[in-house]
């Protein structure tokens, strides 16, 4: 565990506009204005439901895009993949405020050498789960009772779903009562269960927060969160303190009451667990013959790097009359080491094919049959990867 | 990254395009679009490709010129040409300004021929009717249809984004129907009424009055149904008929989808100038010889069109003055008198109505398309309007006051439900003769990429008799021949009936209907 800190903007514009104290604006702000970063990936809030990923190197535009925003579920690899894949960022130091999927799916193309890590910063973001923005509209009409569009702030806290409106009223439901009534967060997120991106630069978020203080609990995980932390602190834009035991403690417990709801939806989402193996494989069948290989899934998946020679699409024909396409099948078998249960390919799939679920059954028992946690370090290459490199030392 | 709509048909999905500079455009889904929540069909995952053709220019006689002179030089010809020998079409991807621009650059030549793409079934309706061919239903109500009936649509190839809603309607426990030529093949129908695509092949033949009779045997399937079909350029007038008549006998409500997003927005056209619905149709405009001049505005004629690029030709070449608005080239460019380059849908400013009757905004800046109308308009009226001017005409001629939040559906039908005689829409058929039908059918599948012509699926679906008939095998290929013949690779479909094939690309030259009589051979 790296050293753990209760930190806040000196900034009052900044601790007003962010969440928790502004720690990780101030943090980003420093290291633009520093030059610590070339640039900052944030994601510009168009409205509740909104946001758009966004490059920048001004400061100002950092300060603009602060606060949580839930239902924007967007994983930012790729916009880092595509970020280096312009000559003109190459070598360049980008830093970006990262949820533990948008940290491991960057780590896994860092694998696949699409980047390099020690270009990009992470600074880790606690998350218990995203929502669908289209859902949260319908939440907020039919359990919150209000109007979509009246809502101007959204807030997750204690496990609640804080709505605040334009009136200045704000409305709370439990998460756990909008999802038995199949609204809150997104299947993936439900199931997911990490919890504290403990593989970026930097963990932060507000679980250990004593109530009333209006601060970030910050974990320095390495070398480049040390030099963020270090640059913010050093240049007086934040203030820390040393997180109390207590603290610890509480976000501890918080981490591991959400893994074990985590693991309950799981077995509950999980609704091939119980079939039989035939019925297994025409649960396969039916849901993916509906596919119609738009290759959406493999272009948000924040893993894949094949690019244009991806197997999954050159070994695909669709002449060919497969009840599974092989482009399933590929993506099936190259994702069972690599799959980090992000939901993006669920979230994009025209016909709504529970992909999140298929992937993980197949990951899952896979990766724990190897051993192996996707996305959590650098140094541990994927699997199947090392089988395909020993196969070419063989040729 | 702009906020735009897919032109791939009416739903007008919802995305964001970037410029990578260099690297081309990229796709980024917009999970916040209400229409599509961020997913994109192939043909929307494939835009790039799309808006990667080669751009227009502005030229006059084949020769480049500056806006302004082109606009000027079209204004000076078009009002050369007497107003009942003028044409003006645009089936494709344009704003409502875009359009109320050219409906009052129309009005202002005194001309009745303008073509959004629905005349033909304007004319072949009841005027009560129309409003069913305009707006549609909100897609939510898909998804709460207790019954749904697919009518002759196939809805994960001509409308993935519909599908998905008609899978939840499922999962919610409503009975789905199709009435098809080919049956069961994703397994989404419960049932589906098969009728006879040879006997159907000439819809007003007797044969074909008596097949669809079945229709009429089922009204369980119809009853209080949401029937959900197409309505394109080509669409079969009798089957059209016989759809709504089924709506009215059984309380049935259609929901219309349409191949190009100008389809919708043949609102403004009713309200505009509705002189105009019984105007040309898009293959009356293309085969009356009495039309001199032709205006197009961002309408690819291989397109819209089953006809061959010769035959587009050949008729464009006979034509006193050709002008041709569009952001890309066509077939039709080379012999363009004058020609007017638009910007990109993406990069426009302005607004759509999709098929459920939803208003979107098209983020871009670009009002180039609006301006060059004025331009044209304002040299022959001496008036010439502003963006903001045409936005309000638009808004107004839809019944709006401003622009509407693009969750709601604000365009909805003044009647619920299909009121007509159904006798009267059966009524002209079994006049002509039936067509005998010795080998096969071809059957078009019309998808966003059939009509855009660009990433297509370059084989034919054949039969698992026809294959064994023919002693096909993997590697082979077949020729499909008519007037002409084109050889293509094969798919055997074990849903398809014998003797039909189904293309969702067009082969020109062979057939230039939605269904017609082929020669199937195995090519040696």
């Amino acid at each position: 565990m790296g050293a753990c800190y209760l930190a806040w903007a000196t900034d009052e514009k900044i601790r007003d506009r962010a969440a928790n104290g502004g720690f990780v604006t101030a943090v980003l702000v420093a290291a633009l204005e520093k030059d610590l970063l070339d640039a900052v990936i944030v994601v510009k809030k168009e409205d509740v439901y909104e946001g758009i990923p966004t490059v920048t190197s001004d400061p100002e535009t950092v300060v603009e895009c602060a606060g949580s925003l839930h239902a924007a579920p967007i994983n930012l690899t790729r916009f880092v993949v595509e970020f280096y894949k312009d000559e003109r960022n190459k070598g360049k130091k980008i830093g970006l405020p990262a949820k533990p999927c948008d940290a491991r799916g960057i780590i896994e193309q860092a694998k696949r050498q699409q980047l390099d890590i020690n270009d990009v910063y992470l600074v880790g973001l606690n998350c218990g789960g995203t929502l669908h923005p289209l859902g949260l509209r319908e939440a907020a009409a039919e359990i919150y009772g209000i109007d979509p569009d009246a809502v101007v702030k959204e807030e997750i806290k204690a496990g609640k779903l804080f709505l605040s409106l334009q009136s200045g009223e704000e409305r709370e439901c439990k998460m756990d009562e909008l999802e038995e009534r199949g609204y809150g967060r997104r299947d993936s997120c439900k199931m997911c269960t990490t919890k504290i991106p403990t593989m970026a630069d930097l963990a932060c978020g507000n679980w250990g927060v004593p109530k009333g203080e209006e601060a970030t609990f910050v974990e320095v995980l390495t070398e480049k969160g040390e030099a963020l932390f270090r640059n913010a602190l050093e240049n007086g834009y934040i203030e820390v303190k040393e997180a109390p035991e207590e603290s610890l403690e509480v976000r501890e417990r918080i981490k591991n009451a959400m893994v074990k709801r985590a693991e309950e939806w799981w077995q509950k989402l999980d609704v091939v667990r119980e079939l039989t193996r035939d019925e297994r494989l025409k649960f396969y069948v039916e849901t993916l013959k509906l596919c119609i290989h738009c290759g959406a899934c493999r272009i948000v998946c924040p893993v894949c790097a094949c690019g244009d020679a991806a197997k999954c699409v050159s070994m695909h024909d669709e002449r060919d009359d497969y009840v599974i396409s092989m482009y399933n099948m590929i993506r099936l078998l190259h994702l069972m080491d690599s799959c980090i249960g992000c939901g993006q390919c669920e979230d994009v799939c025209p016909v709504d094919i529970p992909l999140t679920l298929i992937h993980r059954r197949f990951a899952e028992r896979m990766q724990r049959k190897l051993n192996y946690t996707p996305g959590m370090s650098v140094e541990e290459k994927p699997p199947f990867y090392e089988a395909e490199l020993r196969w070419h030392d063989i040729l | 990254m702009i906020k735009t709509i897919c032109p791939g048909c009416s739903l007008g999905c919802g995305l964001y395009l970037e410029d990578g500079g260099e690297r081309g455009l990229r796709v980024w889904h917009r999970k916040r679009a209400p229409v599509n929540a961020g997913k994109l069909c192939a043909f929307g995952m494939c835009l790039p490709q799309y808006y990667g053709r080669a751009r227009m220019e502005n030229t006059v006689d084949g020769k480049p010129v500056t806006q302004d002179e082109a606009v000027s030089e079209a204004a000076k010809r078009l009002k050369s040409i007497k107003p009942e020998e003028l044409a003006f079409v645009s089936v494709g991807a344009a704003t409502c300004e875009e359009l109320s621009s050219l409906i009052n650059l129309c009005k202002a030549l005194g001309c009745k021929n303008l073509e959004l793409g629905l005349n033909a079934a304007f004319k072949t309706l009841p005027e009560s009717l129309h409003e069913f061919l305009e707006i549609g239903v909100p897609l939510a109500s898909v998804e709460r249809a207790s019954k749904l009936v697919l009518f002759f649509m196939e809805p994960f190839s001509q409308h993935p984004l519909l599908a998905r809603r008609i899978l939840k309607a499922k999962k919610n426990g409503a009975k789905v129907f199709e009435v098809a030529f080919v049956g069961g093949e994703r397994g989404i129908a419960d049932e589906t009424i098969l009728l006879d695509a040879a006997a159907l092949v000439n819809s007003a033949s007797a044969e074909a009055a008596e097949e669809l009779k079945k229709l009429r045997e089922r009204k369980d399937v119809f009853e209080n149904a949401l029937i959900i079909s197409e309505v394109n350029p080509y669409t079969d007038a009798v089957l059209l008929r016989e759809l709504f008549a089924v709506c009215a006998e059984c309380g049935a409500m259609p929901l219309l989808m349409k191949p190009f997003l100008t389809m919708s927005a043949a609102l403004l056209q009713s309200a505009l100038a509705p002189e105009t619905k019984r105007g040309s149709s898009l293959l009356e405009v293309f085969e009356d010889e009495r039309v001199k001049g032709l205006f197009l505005l961002e309408t690819d004629p291989a397109g819209v069109l089953l006809l061959s690029e010769r035959k587009i030709q050949e008729r464009l070449s006979g034509l006193e003055l050709l002008v041709e608005q569009g952001a890309f080239r066509t077939v039709a460019s080379e012999l363009a008198t004058v020609t007017l380059a638009s910007d990109m849908f993406f990069e426009r400013r302005g607004l759509v109505v999709n098929a459920e009757g939803r208003v979107l905004r098209n983020e871009g800046t670009s009002t180039t398309g609006v301006e060059i109308l004025e331009g044209i308009a304002g040299d022959i009226t001496g008036a010439r309007r502003s963006f903001e001017d045409v936005r309000n005409e638009a808004l107004k001629a839809l019944g709006l006051e401003a622009v509407p939040n693009e969750d709601a559906v604000p365009l909805r039908r003044k009647e619920e439900k299909v009121q007509v005689e159904p006798n009267e829409l059966r009524s002209g058929a079994t006049v002509a003769e039936t067509t005998r039908v010795e080998d096969y059918l071809l059957l078009y599948r019309t998808t966003p990429a059939f009509w855009s012509g660009q990433f297509v699926k370059d084989f034919v679906e054949i039969s698992v008799e026809a294959a064994r008939s023919l002693k096909l095998f993997r590697g082979d290929k077949v020729e499909i021949s008519n007037a002409e013949a084109v050889t293509l690779d094969f798919k055997i479909s074990e849903h398809l009936p014998e003797r039909l094939i189904v293309s969702e690309m067009k082969l020109a030259g062979v057939s230039e209907r939605l269904l017609s009589p082929v020669r199937l051979r195995k090519k040696e």
